[in-house]
């Protein structure tokens, strides 16, 4: 988003529109911050009303400039009360997180949006979510099914299809309909990969390979899941070579990183993330992310060399993603010592957070493996 | 917008999955909008004053 999205000068123009303020969810200073306007998806975007001090809108997830613009006319629209009666009462429980009930709001809602209203696919998209994080899964990947069809053309097309796709792999086995939804969404999913992805979020295209080596994983076809994660890693290496700066580059870097690793292949990665670190040098992903290469290759000391670099930049509660990944070196290498040591770092750290930065879930977990180390 | 995190490829990798692929790291490209960083008092002052929204990016550097 910061690299593609963020920077388009077609956006340039809406900056009268609203003020704007970013926060990084990682700083010790915007943990109060976060406890008044909680955030469970990265990135979140939320359209506030001032005088209330009041999310009255909220998109989730990343976005090409037209969703952009589109999530922009609509949150203004929210802002001055002009939305639709239905979208605007399913809009304002999406805004408090009551995805429960919105669901069933956007499913009204959507009874009287035609596909080529404007609001249309925003809609679709923030129903999808809130039936996947309600649990409904089966409803979420049957109105992807429907919904599909109208948007196949659209930039949320690639979404849509991986929305409906996850939702229907998430169904209970043995569900009846399940097979069916897979297959749909499925097939959906392979129209939009192999069809032109421009205009698509790469992030949305990128997860939608994720998915179909998922599908066929499931379906315990081992040479069918590789072929999905062969070509996903042909994507991202291609999607990063195509990159106009070291910033649209490196974005790819997570993904790339875990499908190598995936694939069986870590070593595949590392020469791009080593051009990552050299190209930021305060950023604690590469370091991070050749830490755990690395230690997929067996390669234990240059893994912890890497970690400690990332361990020097690394701050707020991803810093824990660091400890996590040097106890799981250790205790590979054999040092159980070191990696007990470690544990107990990543306790006293995680104890150290805001609250609002760390779950007591977590501090419970961390404590609890300590104690069966111990 | 994608928001459901895929799974198993990525879980066995060790490596967490945000919604999106992954953010800009330090020397980020310069955005084209006025974002106010990480002050949300200014922000609202500034909302306030001028009778706009506020529009609210939580993201973070991975």
């Amino acid at each position: 988003m910061r690299a593609f999205v963020f920077t388009d000068k077609a956006l340039g123009r809406q900056a009268g529109r609203f003020v704007w303020l970013s926060i990084n969810t990682e700083k010790k200073e915007n943990a109060a911050l976060l406890a008044r306007y909680p955030v469970k998806v990265w990135p979140s975007f939320f359209v506030i009303d001032p005088v209330a001090e009041k999310v009255i809108f909220r998109y989730v997830g990343g976005a090409t400039t037209p969703q952009m613009l589109r999530v922009l006319d609509d949150g203004q629209k929210a802002f001055r009360g002009t939305a639709g009666a239905a979208l605007a009462e399913a809009d304002r429980l999406y805004a408090d997180g009551k995805y429960a009930e919105a669901a069933p709001a956007y499913e009204k809602a959507l009874e009287t949006i035609k596909p080529e209203a404007p609001s249309y696919t925003r809609a679709v998209e923030s129903l999808l979510f809130s039936l996947s994080t309600a649990g409904r899964r089966e409803d979420c990947a049957a109105a992807a099914r429907d919904a599909y069809p109208h948007l196949k053309a659209s930039p949320s097309a690639a979404g849509v299809a991986g929305s409906g796709l996850d939702c229907a792999l998430g169904m209970k086995d043995g569900d009846p309909k399940k097979a069916e939804l897979v297959a749909a969404n499925a097939a959906f999913a392979k129209e939009v990969v192999a069809g032109p992805k421009t205009g698509l979020a790469a992030d949305d295209v990128s997860a939608l390979y994720g998915s179909l080596a998922e599908e066929r994983e499931s379906a315990r076809d081992e040479a069918g899941s590789k072929k999905w994660l062969e070509e996903w890693a042909a994507y991202l290496e291609g999607e990063a070579a195509k990159a106009k700066t070291p910033a649209e580059r490196t974005v790819f870097d997570a993904h790339r990183t875990s499908v190598c690793i995936a694939l069986g292949q870590p070593a595949r990665v590392v020469p791009a993330l080593q051009e990552s670190e050299k190209d930021f040098p305060g950023d604690y992903n590469p370091p991070q992310r050749l830490a755990i290469a690395y230690g997929a290759m067996k390669k234990y000391d240059e893994a912890l060399a890497a970690s400690d670099r990332a361990m020097a930049l690394a701050y707020g509660p991803r810093k824990l993603v660091v400890y996590r990944t040097r106890v799981d070196l250790y205790a590979k290498k054999g040092d159980l010592a070191q990696a007990k040591k470690t544990l107990g770092e990543m306790l006293a750290y995680a104890e150290g957070l805001p609250k609002e930065q760390v779950g007591d879930r977590t501090i419970a977990a961390i404590r609890k493996q300590l104690e069966a180390a111990n | 917008m994608r928001t459901t995190p895929f799974r198993a490829a990525l879980a066995a990798a060790l490596v967490a999955a945000p919604a999106a692929l992954g953010n800009t790291p330090a020397a980020a490209p310069r955005e084209v909008l006025p974002f106010i960083a990480d002050d949300y008092p200014k922000a609202l002052a500034a909302a306030r004053a001028s009778g706009k929204p506020i529009f609210f990016e939580a993201w973070a550097p991975w």
